[in-house]
């Protein structure tokens, strides 16, 4: 017998008894399931519990996906909120987060995978009420019927532009809200939302893409400091960040910091109006300082397949180079 | 023959999808590497029925210890090499509580209830003495019989690289085995 032979003949043999053993995925699912209520710990429920944690558990190159993920996250509630509070002249500001989607990973054909993530938030004034579920189906409304002013227009680094709208709500208060396109090409806030989740997901991959391409440069960074908090009242823990405003004023801003592990969430997150106001709080014993970290943020002008260049900013402890190179780029 | 292209998700974003709460995407990663594990788990224990129980025991190991996989991407390999301790774990087991048959490997005889028949055990040993890689490849093609493109897409490499190591993993295949002949 030929070599060929032999060995076409002896894979095909040991082929068809190993087809021969029955698919075990529904054995597997049910031990998986059996050994969860035995008590006995999985991965998921054995995953750490904060977004940092579950970074340090993580290999280097999974670690940079996670760290990409959290950095985009970190930018684009922190670094929107602090445009949007420019943008409505100081008043304090609120955001609701609507949605944080992580992405489907783009593989590139050397096998290297992309993240990223969507966030899709809404901020308006805090006046001391908040956003409640009734002023929320009052805007809604008032979209619908297209009764509301825009307020002005405010450009930002990114490329991108916030529109501000002011609302009349039933009870008389107006409000602002700050939305990323023009409410009239919208019909409603579950319309705006689906929308602007669409045209994130785009951008986002438009801009993953050109940076796996490498067709970007650096163009600033900068140092965020961010303390680590518990809120003694709630136990809540939440971080701080410290954010300078061009006009010398300093800003803290104050989010959950289970925040970014949630796929999809109706967190409220709150931003206060003043770093002193935060320092008083620990001082004053209503917040624990635990800690603190610095993050780095880096700014790059991204030049997209179309040609066209966009401002990039994220939040994190690689440059993209860097990321590059523990990708094995 | 025209192929269709059809979208392979990598093993490390299935990963990363179960370890994000997506118990489901595990299935999948089972129904993508259970021969695989078969394959190697036969060949350490010669038996089919307890390379069975040995890859369902892997899986179920691994699942619980999918946060400490370091690469997501090597998820095939790395249950591949629990599946290879749990068989071995097995088969002295079996050793301690039951006395050796003494049967020749190369007795060609007609194997009963799950035993593997010598000539598959011969080839089943023969791809375990493959270095890693190769021995990937070469499980996920010729047991599990995904494609090239499929295995490149579910290990994270580039086609060329997974073409290579197959070609390498045939070639020593195909000699160790017309060596016995």
């Amino acid at each position: 017998m030929k070599t060929d032979e032999v060995f076409d003949e002896a894979m095909d043999r040991a082929r068809r008894a190993v087809e021969s053993v029955p698919s075990m995925v529904d054995e597997v699912l049910r031990g998986i399931g059996g050994a969860e209520a035995a008590g006995r710990r999985v991965s998921p429920e054995r995953m750490p519990r904060t977004l940092s944690e579950r970074i340090t558990h993580m290999h280097r190159a999974v670690k940079v996906a996670a760290a990409l993920v959290a950095a985009l996250a970190l930018v684009a509630t922190g670094w929107a909120a602090e445009k949007v509070y420019e943008a409505i002249q100081g008043r304090p500001v609120r955001t609701k987060l609507e949605a944080m989607v992580e992405e489907e990973p783009i593989v590139l054909s050397d096998g290297r995978t992309v993240v990223g993530v969507t966030t899709v938030g809404t901020m308006t004034t805090a006046d001391g009420t908040g956003a409640t579920g009734v002023e929320e189906q009052q805007i809604d409304a008032l979209i619908r019927r297209g009764e509301y002013r825009l307020m002005r227009e405010v450009a930002q680094a990114n490329g991108e532009t916030v529109h501000v709208y002011a609302f009349t709500l039933g009870d008389g208060r107006v409000v602002h809200r700050a939305f990323a396109t023009r409410l009239d090409e919208v019909t409603s806030m579950a319309d705006y939302r689906e929308k602007q989740a669409s045209r994130l997901r785009a951008r986002h991959r438009a801009i993953r893409e050109a940076v796996a391409k490498g067709d970007y440069r650096l163009l600033d960074v900068e140092p965020l400091l961010v303390h680590l908090c518990t809120d003694v009242a709630s136990g809540r823990e939440i971080e701080v960040q410290r954010i300078d405003l061009p006009d010398g004023r300093t800003i803290a801003l104050a989010r959950d910091a289970q925040e970014a592990l949630r796929s999809v969430s109706e967190t409220d997150v709150s931003y206060e109006t003043d770093w002193e106001a935060h320092l008083e709080a620990v001082r004053g014993g209503r917040r624990t300082l635990r800690g603190a970290r610095i993050v780095r943020r880096y700014t790059y002008e991204v030049t997209l397949a179309d040609g066209t260049s966009v401002r990039h900013s994220y939040g994190g402890d690689l440059s993209l180079d860097e990321m590059g190179k523990l990708q094995g780029r | 023959m025209v192929e269709t292209e059809r979208h392979v998700e990598t093993d490390g974003n299935l990963v990363r999808s179960v370890l994000s709460g997506r118990r489901e995407a595990y299935a999948e990663l089972v129904r993508r590497h259970e021969r695989a594990l078969v394959a190697t788990a036969g060949a350490v224990l010669g038996d089919l029925e307890a390379a069975q129980e040995a890859a369902q025991e892997a899986f179920v190991a691994a699942y619980q210890r999918l946060a400490s996989l370091r690469r997501a991407e090597a998820f095939g390999a790395w249950t591949a090499k629990i599946a290879r301790r749990t068989a071995v774990r097995m088969a002295r087991e079996r050793a301690r509580s039951r006395p050796l048959e003494g049967v020749p490997e190369a007795v060609d005889r007609a194997p009963t209830d799950g035993e593997l028949d010598a000539r598959v055990r011969r080839v089943l040993r023969a791809v375990e003495r493959l270095p890693v890689r190769q021995r990937q490849a070469a499980l996920l093609r010729y047991f599990g019989g995904h494609r090239v493109g499929e295995i490149a897409a579910m290990t994270g490499q580039p086609v060329g690289t997974v073409k290579s190591h197959l070609s390498r993993a045939t070639a020593r295949l195909r000699d160790w085995l017309a060596e016995g002949d």
